[in-house]
């Protein structure tokens, strides 16, 4: 039996870290769900829609969960030399080792709380009953 | 926004490290026996006493020192420092040792901010002579040093520049823009360069994250304080280092900034891609590994060394910047004297006897005795300078390496307090807007761009600096000299 739920997403704080936990029913929606997770950890302030433009991102990786480390990475550094705040993911194509996204955002002046990046240690991605859970810790 | 955005903050459980056998084996040094757990290559040894302990287990460090002993190649034991705390899959205050050629090396090891370390800095100036301009002073050195994530400097590097900086570290500088005096070179650890970077090796990714972040704190714990002698230790050592009683010194704390970071995310996904074709396997995907002498191997051990020469650089242009604020704050005293710059995360080639070594640091020191050649000629004799900065607020330390640290931990020691809690616990407990009255109370001026910055940073979220000092003197790991309390601070 599939179960539905919308996406969501979550965090549990650590020493010198954030766990960040993401719950969707599909991996798309997950991988979306992780980049506006990002987003509200370095700016919680409800952004405007963007409007305008996109950017292209294409990535290969090893397995999903190495895939969800990029994917985030990609964020982390395009936000941070662009000083742009992504909100919006659309996947032309995504599989257990590839995506490519058009990726929109605002640009701002600065960013409030810059996530370093993401890493692998304790990653995790779990697929039960038609729903994916990822578990993913962030440097901040 | 998700529908649902939740935070809770509690401590994760720790692995039993206690049935993992820990046991007193000497002066604050405890032991897990090799045979604890599957895929142990050698014990793990921990320097503490048994408050520290107690912290150390309230996390998952211990298990995570567990895992750093399955890597192939490691020699002698895993070995955790008394500040050492939970890290991505290494953890902070960790040191491995593996046999070259074909021991492992692992980003990991080494940690994000490649070469985050401390360049302490002297003047011949007493309190007297700086409190009456301290609040513009500190002012200054805020408004000098651009602070916080992502903040860029004075300096944006061409591309040839940025090349030149990794490749040739502090010595570039000096002799093509005049940052800094030749004599100042001896004083930084390698002489500010290691000679194995390769700039090459470094993805254009991390060049755009670093091209406008030389001299830069960062956030987090990162700061500049203006401290005081407040205790000399060591009157030997003391004034091998010239210092003295009262003195006005300048401590810088700060690393590689987002282009280490993106030197090591580079590296570590490279790594957990290659790792199979080496037949190696590792407990947690962020120890990824491969043999030294790979050409992955190679390739990051280049490019980790040309981080390392961007932090050496960081911290140089940054003792500039502060001796340009004390030239012109406080016209006619004496320059600012370089005693030591010496990096806390790194992996360093290093031989102790017939054995060539691939030393991992990863929020350790390395910390050479008097009997050292790496020394600087000045400190022959006495031993290396070590500066452990403490928690802002509180004291920080001038230590000195042992000949007796080679035989026990590979001539490292700790780097610091250690954080004991989370940014958002300290966040819970500490108002920022209090804090900062409190520590202006004591005579401690702070700049920091915001109240809640300042809380993360409070001195209760990190382990008691005076502890952690003691332990690694009675072990024998290095010499207390010096202890340094603060007077000013620009937090990162």
């Amino acid at each position: 039996m599939e179960v539905d739920v919308s996406p969501s997403h979550s965090f549990e704080e650590h020493r010198g870290e954030l766990e960040l936990r993401i719950d969707a029913p599909s991996l798309p929606l997950l991988f979306a769900e992780a980049g506006r997770a990002l987003t509200a950890v370095m700016d919680a302030t409800p952004l405007p829609t963007p409007t305008g433009w996109s950017d292209e991102v294409v990535l290969h990786a090893i397995d999903r969960e190495a895939l969800l480390v990029d994917w985030l990475n990609e964020l982390v550094f395009r936000s941070e030399v662009g000083k742009v705040l992504f909100t919006e993911f659309e996947f032309t194509r995504i599989s257990e080792r590839q995506l490519v996204a058009a990726i929109r955002g605002t640009r701002v002046e600065q960013l409030r709380n810059p996530v370093k990046g993401a890493t692998y240690n304790e990653l995790s991605i779990t697929e039960r009953r038609g729903s994916f859970t990822a578990k993913v810790i962030l440097d901040v | 926004m998700s529908d649902m955005t939740r935070e809770s903050t509690h401590e994760r459980v720790a692995q039993s490290p206690a049935n993992l056998g820990l046991r007193a084996v000497g002066p604050c040094l405890y032991e897990i026996e090799q045979d604890a757990a599957a895929g142990m290559r050698v014990p793990a040894r921990i320097f503490a006493d048994e408050e520290l302990l107690g912290e150390i287990r309230r996390d998952r460090s211990i298990s995570q020192l567990v895992n750093v002993t399955t890597l192939p190649g490691i020699v002698d034991a895993a070995l955790g420092m008394p500040d050492m705390h939970e890290g991505y899959g290494f953890p902070v205050g960790g040191v491995a040792a593996t046999r070259l050629p074909d021991g492992v090396i692992s980003p990991g090891g080494i940690g994000f901010d490649i070469n985050c370390g401390v360049r302490l800095l002297a003047s011949d100036l007493r309190e007297a002579d700086v409190a009456p301009t301290l609040e513009p002073l500190v002012h200054e050195l805020s408004r000098s040093v651009p602070a916080g994530y992502g903040r860029h400097g004075r300096l944006a590097l061409t591309r040839e520049e940025m090349d030149r900086v990794l490749g040739e570290g502090c010595p570039y500088l000096v002799r093509e823009h005049g940052i800094g005096r030749p004599e100042d070179l001896a004083f930084v650890e390698s002489g500010g360069v290691i000679a194995a970077a390769a700039p090459g090796e470094v993805s254009e990714r991390a060049k755009r994250r670093g091209e406008d972040q030389l001299g830069t704190l960062g956030g987090g714990n990162h700061f500049i304080e203006v401290q005081l002698v407040d205790a000399i230790l060591d009157e030997t050592a003391a004034q091998a280092f010239g210092l003295f009683p009262g003195q006005v010194t300048v401590l810088v704390h700060t690393g590689s900034r987002g282009l280490g970071h993106q030197v090591c995310t580079d590296y570590v996904k490279l790594m957990d891609e290659a790792i199979h074709r080496y037949g190696i396997t590792v407990p947690d995907r962020q120890l990824a590994c491969v043999p030294f002498s790979s050409p992955e191997g190679q390739s990051y051990f280049g490019a980790m060394c040309a981080a390392v020469n961007f932090a050496f650089c960081n911290r140089h242009v940054i003792a500039h910047r502060a001796a340009e604020v004390f030239r012109r704050m406080l016209p006619g005293a004496p320059q600012l004297r370089l005693v030591y710059d010496v990096a806390h995360n790194t992996a360093k080639i290093e031989r102790y006897g017939a054995r060539e070594l691939c030393v991992h640091r990863k929020g350790a020191t390395r910390a050479f005795g008097p009997s050292s050649v790496e020394i600087p000629a000045a400190y022959r004799g006495v031993g290396q300078p070590v500066l452990i900065p403490g928690s802002m607020g509180t004291a920080s330390y001038v230590l000195v390496g042992t000949d007796e640290a080679a035989a026990l931990s590979f001539s490292s020691t700790c780097h610091g307090a250690g954080r004991a809690m989370s940014r958002g616990a300290a966040k819970r407990r500490v108002q920022g807007h209090v804090l900062r009255k409190e520590l202006l109370a004591r005579g401690i001026i702070v700049r920091c761009p915001s109240n809640q910055e300042l809380a993360e940073e409070a001195p209760l979220a990190y382990k008691d600096v005076d502890r952690v000092v003691d332990v690694v003197h009675r072990a024998g790991i290095a010499r207390k000299v010096a202890r340094l309390r603060p007077i000013g601070v620009v937090k990162g």
